[in-house]
């Protein structure tokens, strides 16, 4: 045994030499972001490496990893939005509709919660398993036809390269190298340099508009209230990274609705609620990040806010009154409302500051960088 | 795994010179005899499977096509003849771990070839001491232990997508799928309301939902189990769901209307999560025919 023992090292530790597959450990990885802003925080076991990266933007951009080969990641999650989508509540790859709006990944690495309203998932390795395998509802549709998803992507020769280049072994590639390799690739969409950070960091000193400075002024003020839940240098209080010490998730009810007298949300998403099963949690989500915040409309965890300035009106009314429609109600009355939403004066000019200011927190470095575009060539 | 490394030899040797089959017998410890436990799956008498239709099913007298018919069990053992339970020895193989088995009645044909697998599987393997045995006592379900890892790197039969239940970070217990003139209607069991402790960052469930079936008065080495879909759902209506809500019973909290049923069907209280003074009230395992 001993001796087994002692020869594999030395084997072990003489082909790592040889081939230089420590080398890339050893060197950090680069997140290409200022000194000055934190680095998400990684989790033991899937260290971020420029090869995992490779291998998660290939996979996240793959229709193939979906059950019937028609949806990827990046069908919802797109680029140039900021890696959110569009419409207010995408279908999944078989048609099935969704309830909530595709959120943007921008710094899903430092969510301290991922997805809308989850108290269990604050690992990206983890929720990632939802789109893949979630069947209520169907998203990639990955369930019932994994050995058929496997075998497409390892019948490539791309990934069999990339695969081994990122695991240092030879494949077949598992869904756990699968769910580890995109969350490298997802945890590098950061935006970190945005005309605010060069202002406020103080390397430019010009990057603001005056708009701009006013509506941050409004942002931070106890009149608005903005900064309670979307604080801190992520713009939301539900942040940790790799310098944490305490971890805070928050989620609140805005008043989006009001369907009962009671507080009541639509049945067909109630939040938190549906998770934790206690009445108080009624209709909380979470705050996102407001990083990028232009490039992700619609908003709200429904996409049912088309514009930044609808989204000032219903914080500026203290929730939102429906009239007609089967989600009628007062969300303004909800006793199940946030304290920090009562509500408040605004002139349009200082209405037209705010969203100056929320239009300066956009960094683009990800957005228009082929490095976190498809690589695949064009259909 | 220290434990593991500092037994092995012994065992080793022991097997090397014989010695342990003579301690046994002399110590009186009867040798384990491998067992193999069957089970079957039918509606009203009628074989269940993929590609067939179950007809008059439950209150609406319903049609449908079965989609999927999957279970996990857990803390098996057989009742002897003075009623005492003696655990099972299940034989590791990709449908079992030592800690529970995956039992699989769907071949991935017809309406289940959406989330169903060819591979089938319709009974426990493993070993108990001999002896009369006059019945067997089971969880439907993954133990609290198993049932928040991570699925992906799990070992079989622990790592199905298809099992695994990513809102609430567990697996489904129990998964049968209906497709009713193509609208699904699932009964998808599983623990529910669960929260995570920050500091150990170990998940718990309000609402178990493991009922623990005991069936007795027959020998389970002859006399299969049997699961009878249509006594589960005899107070259901598979062709109308709660609407705004997931189709059939999730066992969400939020979908009392769909799961009150059901949840009766496997002898537990809804609210409870759980069996109320035993789950002697389960309609879904009798012993076959």
């Amino acid at each position: 045994m001993g001796a087994f023992k002692l020869g594999c090292g030395i084997v072990l530790a003489l082909s790592a030499a040889l081939v230089g597959c420590g080398a890339e450990e050893d060197t950090p990885f680069d997140w290409r972001i200022p000194d000055t802003f934190p680095r998400p925080e990684v989790p033991e076991g899937n260290p971020m490496t420029e090869a995992r990266f490779e291998l998660g933007r290939h996979l996240f951009y793959d229709l193939r990893l979906s059950g019937n080969g028609t949806m990827a990641c990046a069908s919802c999650h797109r680029q140039a939005h900021s890696f959110a989508d569009m419409v207010p509540t995408p279908s999944g790859s078989t048609g099935d509709p969704h309830t909530r709006n595709a959120p943007t990944l921008i710094n899903a690495g430092y969510a301290s919660s991922l997805t809308w309203a989850s108290p269990l998932l604050d690992r990206l390795e983890d929720q990632i398993k939802i789109p893949m395998f979630g069947e209520a509802p169907v998203e990639l549709g990955i369930s019932g036809h994994e050995a058929e998803v496997l075998a497409r992507l390892n019948g490539d020769p791309i990934y069999q390269r990339l695969f081994e280049d990122a695991f240092g072994t030879a494949g077949p590639m598992d869904f756990d190298h699968v769910i580890e390799a995109l969350a490298c690739f997802v945890r590098t969409l950061i935006a970190a340099d945005s005309p605010v950070d060069r202002y406020v960091y103080g390397r430019d000193l010009d990057a603001l508009s005056s708009a701009a400075l006013r509506g941050m002024d409004l942002f931070f003020s106890e009149r608005l209230e903005c900064h309670h839940c979307h604080g801190g240098f992520n713009f939301t209080a539900s942040t940790t990274h790799a310098g944490s010490t305490f971890v805070e998730r928050r989620w609140h009810n805005t008043g989006l609705y009001n369907v009962d007298g009671a507080g009541g949300y639509p049945a067909r998403d109630v939040g938190l609620m549906a998770v934790t099963h206690d009445p108080a949690d009624m209709g909380r989500f979470k705050a996102p990040t407001l990083r990028n915040v232009a490039l992700t409309a619609p908003y709200m965890h429904d996409g049912s806010v088309e514009t930044l300035s609808e989204v000032i009106d219903h914080y500026a009314a203290g929730g939102r009154h429906l009239t007609d429609g089967p989600d009628a109600g007062d969300g303004r009355l909800s006793p199940l409302k946030s304290s920090f939403i009562t509500g408040f004066e605004l002139s349009e000019g200082e209405k037209a500051d705010l969203v100056a200011f929320l239009e300066a927190l956009t960094d683009r470095r990800v957005i228009d960088d082929p490095r976190y575009a498809s690589p695949w060539p064009a259909p | 795994m220290k434990l593991i490394r500092q037994t092995l030899p012994l065992i080793c040797l022991s097997a090397v010179f014989g010695g342990c089959d003579d301690d046994a017998d002399e110590a009186g410890a009867p040798e384990a005899v491998e067992i193999r436990l069957p089970f079957t799956a039918v509606a009203d008498g009628a074989p269940v499977r993929c590609g067939e239709a179950i007809t008059e099913l439950g209150v609406g007298a319903s049609t449908a096509q079965l989609r999927d018919l999957r279970m996990y069990v857990s803390e098996i053992a057989l009742i002897n003849a003075s009623g005492a339970e003696i655990p099972v020895t299940l034989s590791p193989s990709d449908w079992q771990t030592e800690a529970l088995a995956l039992l699989d009645f769907e071949d991935g044909a017809g309406a289940c070839e959406e989330t169903g697998t060819p591979e089938m599987n319709t009974e426990l393997v493993g070993s108990v001491p001999p002896g009369e045995y006059v019945g067997v006592t089971f969880s439907v379900g993954v133990p609290d232990a198993l049932n928040h890892l991570d699925s992906a790197a799990a070992e079989s039969p622990l790592n199905l997508g298809s099992m695994y239940w990513s809102w609430q970070t567990g697996y489904k217990f129990l998964r049968f799928d209906l497709a009713v003139e193509e609208t699904p209607w699932f009964v998808h069991l599983g623990s529910t309301v669960c929260d995570r402790d920050e500091a150990s960052g170990d998940t718990s469930c309000q609402r178990s939902n493991r009922p623990r079936i005991t069936l007795t008065g027959a020998d389970p080495l002859t006399h299969a189990v049997q699961l009878d879909v249509a006594a589960l759902l005899q107070d259901s209506n598979v062709s109308e769901n709660l609407p705004d809500s997931p189709p059939g019973c999730m066992s969400s909290p939020m979908e009392p209307e769909d799961c009150v049923s059901v949840f009766e069907g496997l002898g537990m209280d809804f609210e409870a999560g759980a069996c109320e003074g035993g789950c002697g009230g389960q309609r879904l395992f009798t012993w076959a025919e």
